[in-house]
């Protein structure tokens, strides 16, 4: 299993977070860790997203998470989407 | 125009969709809506009054088809909202400029379950490009702009923009200003900078890469998707066919691209794609994909589709690259301006393809289309569909109306026509492509009339889906609508028989409709003419009967319970590997 990290600035609208996570869901991944700031500039949200790929999106030629990148990239409330990491962990059984 | 008169909320929508040049709006009144059809008694603005919110949302999607211009609907609150829904989701999975307004019940009894109160935001994420909520009227003038830039700009989609009833008769002093002044008066947007396009500037390193794989191809095939049509790219398109005439197939969206008189052009590739398409995608060494996105229903098993080709795919959305294929190239941005660079570098090459090479497998592809001819013999005195649409789209071709617009609906009547029917341009086939929506054909083909009065408009329909949305007969008949309708009854749900008896062991569950009503009854009901024929011999004369009379005619065609579509790509399986019917 994969976790990636990734920052978002938002317009603070009332629907970004909820079309932010029915995109990650819709997208194939789980979120194990969201975080949301007020930013300093006006009208802005930080974005810190966590997420897991537990499917692998085998199917996918690219890697999956460049997919859901692809995907947030194009809301027209999300401003800047960044990759910050991708982890590789060993599941517990 | 100055005045302080005071104007509502809702008299302001209407202005403001004026300015944004809407004349025509579907929809259905309905209690929060109500202050806007109260301000519509005083606009300009045409309003079409559909049977059912469903047909409304699908005559947006109809017109915005037909005309490239945003279709937009109207409906209440509640059930008038989701009603919408489909149709929305139908425009999202096509690409359609499409803007939708609801009602709301008022801001004080929003979060209360109110009467005909839904979450119309929380449903239709999933189904707009992206959707607002008025909250202060000082907000309308720019979501309405924004809301139409939305739905228009890059890959097109629907919008939806809600409006609480009390935002809606609230009042303001002054008359709608003109748009340009409403822009920075408002916090809707940030002032964060645009996000990067990825649209390429060229000649860029992706050009000159793309250019290298092309002029390596021995075996190179375009591949046409919607994309084309939408970026009103033909004619650059069909430029650069006449000039680099590679073998092409195309997609269900992509059909009418490709002009009438193109060699090699081979058809739709996919499940009911030509043999000709399916076996040049298997054996070609390049594709170069136009505005395509690779459908499952094009592509067929993935990992065995086009298994020796590299991929040059352009298309305005860079998600849509490396989605499911990967691309050797991507070229991001608008087809109408990313392709005539392409096609510019292509010709600056003195000799980009070998032209034996190119010679041998041209001539190969047209063995592959003369030997396998979609038109099949008839099996006895009944319609064959095949044939039957292959003698509509001859006649249209002969009398001068090859560029009438066709809607479909969903199933084997809808494989059918993109088969055996030839488009003179992409607007000219509307058919419910990504979503696959029973009941889109009839409601479509009131909003492409709406969009072009003059044209010709044929609906073709099936039984089961013909069902789905019969009410909007009713506004046919209130407009009185020339649109032709020419239903293929095989008393079943055909497509899923089809699969029934392929695929599942012929267990028949759930397709039989033969207790359909009568059809020519029906229409009379709602004064349109209709017809029935059952034999080929009625063919001809029924056709050039639909196609003369003067208002909306419904020619119900009786065929085969049992015919299917063919050829046929079974599930899961990659593309070469085509089912025919052996008893033809």
């Amino acid at each position: 299993m994969t976790i990636h990290t990734i920052e978002i600035t938002a317009d603070n609208q009332p629907t970004v977070l909820e079309r932010l996570l029915q995109v990650t869901r819709y997208r194939g991944f789980v979120v194990t860790n969201f975080t949301v700031l007020t930013a300093a500039e006006d009208n802005l949200l930080d974005i810190k997203l966590t997420v897991n790929d537990p499917q692998g999106l085998a199917s996918t030629p690219e890697s999956g998470i460049q997919r859901l990148y692809n995907q947030l990239n194009k809301l027209f409330d999300i401003k800047q989407v960044n990759l910050l990491e991708s982890k590789s962990v060993q599941c517990q059984a | 125009m100055k005045t302080t008169q005071k104007q509502t909320g809702a008299a302001q929508t209407l202005a403001i969709l004026q300015q944004l040049g809407v004349t025509d709006i579907f929809g259905y009144p309905g209690g929060a809506i109500m202050p806007m059809y109260d301000a519509l008694y005083f606009s300009p603005i045409n309003h079409y009054l559909c049977r059912h919110e469903q047909g409304a949302a699908f005559a947006a999607v109809g017109y915005g088809r037909a005309s490239g211009r945003p279709g937009v609907c109207m409906a209440t609150s509640g059930p008038g909202a989701t009603n919408l829904i489909t149709g929305l989701a139908d425009a999202m999975a096509d690409s359609v400029p499409v803007v939708a307004i609801t009602g709301q019940v008022p801001t004080r009894a929003m979060g209360t379950d109110g009467f005909q109160e839904v979450d119309i935001i929380g449903l239709s994420l999933a189904c707009t490009k992206h959707c607002f909520q008025i909250k202060q009227l000082k907000d309308l003038p720019q979501v309405l702009q924004l809301a139409f830039e939305i739905a228009t700009s890059g890959r097109p989609g629907p919008v939806l923009i809600d409006i609480p009833k009390d935002i809606q008769v609230a009042e303001v002093e002054t008359l709608t200003p003109p748009l340009s002044q409403t822009k920075s008066t408002l916090s809707l947007v940030s002032a964060a900078s645009p996000k990067q396009q990825t649209a390429s500037d060229g000649p860029g390193s992706e050009f000159k890469q793309a250019i290298e794989l092309l002029s390596q191809a021995k075996r190179p095939l375009y591949y046409i998707g919607g994309g084309v049509g939408m970026a009103d790219a033909v004619d650059e398109l069909r430029d650069m066919m006449q000039t680099f005439p590679l073998p092409s197939v195309a997609s269900l969206k992509g059909l009418g691209v490709v002009a009438l008189n193109q060699h090699h052009y081979l058809g739709m590739l996919g499940m009911h794609g030509s043999r000709a398409g399916n076996t040049a995608i298997q054996e070609c060494d390049l594709m170069l994909v136009l505005g395509a996105r690779f459908d499952d229903r094009a592509t067929g098993k993935l990992d065995e589709f086009a298994p020796h080709a590299k991929v040059i795919q352009l298309d305005i959305d860079p998600a849509e690259i490396n989605k499911r294929r990967h691309a050797d190239v991507a070229i991001a941005g608008d087809i109408k301006e990313t392709l005539p660079k392409l096609f510019a570098a292509l010709l600056a090459c003195k000799q980009p393809f070998n032209q034996s090479e190119l010679k041998q497998w041209q001539d190969r592809c047209e063995l592959s289309v003369d030997k396998n001819p979609l038109k099949s013999p008839l099996k006895s005195q009944g319609i064959f569909a095949p044939a039957l649409l292959q003698e509509l789209s001859d006649s249209l071709q002969e009398t001068g109306n090859d560029r009438s617009y066709i809607t479909t609906d969903v199933g084997q009547h809808q494989m059918w026509a993109a088969q055996h029917m030839r488009f003179s341009l992409p607007n000219r086939f509307i058919s419910s492509s990504g979503l696959g929506t029973m009941g889109f054909g009839l409601p479509a083909a009131i909003g492409a009339q709406l969009s072009d009065p003059e044209a010709q408009i044929i609906c073709i329909s099936g039984d089961g889906s013909f069902m789905m949305n019969v009410q909007e007969l009713a506004t046919i008949k209130r407009y009185q609508l020339p649109v032709k309708i020419l239903l293929i009854d095989n008393s079943k749900l055909g497509l899923v028989r089809q699969w029934q008896q392929l695929f599942f062991d012929e267990r028949y569950s759930e397709t039989d409709l033969s207790d359909n009503p009568d059809f020519v009854m029906l229409a009379k009901s709602f004064d349109i003419a209709a017809e029935t024929i059952t034999n080929e011999q009625q063919i001809s004369d029924g056709l050039t009967r639909m196609l003369e009379h003067q208002g909306p005619y419904l020619l119900h065609v009786k065929i085969d319970a049992f015919e299917n579509v063919w050829p046929l790509v079974p599930p899961d399986t990659a593309n070469h590997k085509m089912m025919e019917d052996l008893e033809h």
